[in-house]
């Protein structure tokens, strides 16, 4: 039980490697074209918007009501922001963002790369003397190095908004303190570090939906099992990688 | 004796246990259209996909004007893939894209061409194979032989040196099939060479100048189209659903 588990994620880290090393050389000799960059901008990221808002949204109003409720018996209310802002810049946000992602953009990249394998479309694509990396893969990864970013800066924006909005509605906090505290907790090192993570969340997600999707095999029902394990194993990467993206973090910028 | 522009020395392939070719070879001649016939799994698209390096095979050579090609790392296979092109029995069409989008796709690739010259070679060969005004149609808009037209259409419209077929016919009605038959028979007077994998023997022996027949990982048998169908060849036994592969 627990060797084939090991041998299979072995596998597949390999694969990534593979995926992520067969993308950074053919980067070097064929570009993607800027047209197919940016419709996966819109498909990947622009589209992925609504849903990342609602999420920003409600659970920056459900974090901020717990953290009001549970600090305001210790009569530590004005806390709230400060603590809140930390959350969702250094972790709430990019975690939260990456993992919505995961689930729409990584579930969704496997699941069309994988149905163009089934039909031979990225046989087509090679047999046509042209790469899949440069038409398909590439753009997709681009796509979603650029737009985890700015879907996270969304996420934290929105997120702080509704924390503002519920610490004046809820917990009685005024508007002013509450921008006051944000602006003065988040210092740059914060920001880049929110803003560094979704870097690598990208590649969490791009990666295994493309090796995913490229390996399909047994038709339709494979389609199925790569989109599942591009979701899981993406998710698991994303708290893996999270941790050891903030130990890093604090070693270098350890508060002192 | 015509130039041999394709070679094929002992090609062995397995998928696992499964020995699919043992030993094959064959030459394919400038100009000439090959048939290669045989059952169904005997690995005949398995060869077609070799000959791109779609597919990697165990032992044997591939020579392609004077090159051993079977070695050839993915970049390489590129350079080829412009020379020799691949019909998909299917037609592996891309299905997000429009006909017209499907066809500029290998002419915005291999050629420098404005959008204007495209969009007019596109309308001008769709009116050719009797596909007209059928450019803003989505794959899933068209029936199996319309897609399979289009996907000829695709993979000789940057005009390859060699065209492999894979079963161009399979599953389609008399009217297609002829459609099809007619296409090849087009290009074979434009000096286009070729290899047509199918199990439909009629376009077979209309269209191919030789015919090979696979047997157990084996060409076991080769003849001309006329002497097959007075002989009491193999390939005779085969058109006649009398053996068995």
């Amino acid at each position: 039980m627990v060797i084939p588990i090991f041998k299979t994620s072995l596998e597949t880290m390999g694969g990534l490697a593979e995926v992520f090393m067969s993308s950074i050389r053919e980067l070097r000799l064929r570009r993607p074209s800027t047209k197919d960059i940016y419709t996966q901008i819109y498909n990947l990221g622009i589209a992925s918007i609504p849903l990342i808002a609602i999420t920003a949204l409600s659970s920056g109003f459900v974090m901020t009501l717990q953290f009001g409720l549970g600090l305001e018996k210790y009569g530590g209310k004005p806390y709230v922001p400060k603590v809140m802002s930390l959350a969702i810049f250094l972790e709430l946000s990019p975690v939260f963002t990456a993992l919505m992602c995961a689930a729409r953009v990584g579930a969704g990249m496997a699941s069309e790369i994988g149905s163009m394998k089934v039909t031979q479309q990225i046989d087509a694509i090679r047999a046509l003397g042209t790469s899949p990396y440069q038409k398909i893969y590439l753009p997709r990864i681009i796509a979603c190095l650029i737009s985890f970013p700015i879907l996270t800066l969304i996420t934290s924006f929105l997120a702080l908004v509704a924390t503002a909005i519920v610490a004046n509605a809820e917990l009685g906090l005024p508007w002013l303190f509450t921008y006051q505290k944000i602006v003065t907790t988040i210092t740059p090192w914060e920001f880049i570090s929110g803003l560094v993570k979704p870097f690598g969340f990208a590649l969490c997600v791009a990666l295994p939906a493309c090796y995913f999707g490229m390996n399909v095999t047994e038709g339709t029902k494979g389609v199925g099992r790569a989109t599942t394990m591009s979701v899981v194993t993406a998710s698991i990467l994303i708290f893996i990688s999270d941790y050891f993206m903030t130990k890093i973090y604090w070693l270098i910028y350890p508060y002192a | 004796m015509k130039k041999i522009l394709l070679e094929v020395k002992n090609l062995k392939k397995t998928f696992g246990a499964k020995t699919v070719h043992q030993d094959i070879s064959f030459k394919l001649h400038k100009g000439e259209c090959l048939g290669l016939l045989g059952g169904s799994g005997t690995g005949k698209s398995v060869i077609l996909r070799a000959l791109i390096g779609l597919e990697k095979i165990d032992s044997g050579q591939i020579i392609y004007n004077d090159n051993e090609i079977q070695t050839y790392n993915e970049d390489q296979w590129l350079n080829i893939r412009e020379k020799i092109s691949y019909v998909f029995q299917n037609g592996a069409l891309f299905d997000s894209l429009t006909v017209r989008e499907n066809l500029a796709y290998p002419l915005r690739e291999h050629f420098k061409l404005s959008e204007a010259e495209i969009s007019t070679k596109i309308t001008k060969l769709l009116g050719e194979i009797g596909l007209e005004n059928t450019e803003e149609l989505f794959p899933s808009e068209l029936s199996g032989g319309m897609q399979k037209r289009v996907g000829l259409l695709r993979s000789i419209i940057f005009s390859p040196e060699i065209i492999l077929f894979d079963e161009p016919t399979a599953g389609l009605d008399p009217f297609n099939t002829l459609n099809i038959q007619k296409t090849i028979l087009k290009m074979k007077a434009l000096g286009f060479t070729s290899i047509f994998v199918s199990h439909d023997m009629p376009t077979a022996l209309s269209v191919c100048d030789r015919i090979l027949l696979i047997k157990n990982g084996r060409i076991v048998e080769e003849a001309l189209p006329d002497d097959i169908e007075s002989s009491n060849s193999n390939l005779r036994k085969f058109m006649d659903g009398t053996l068995k592969l």
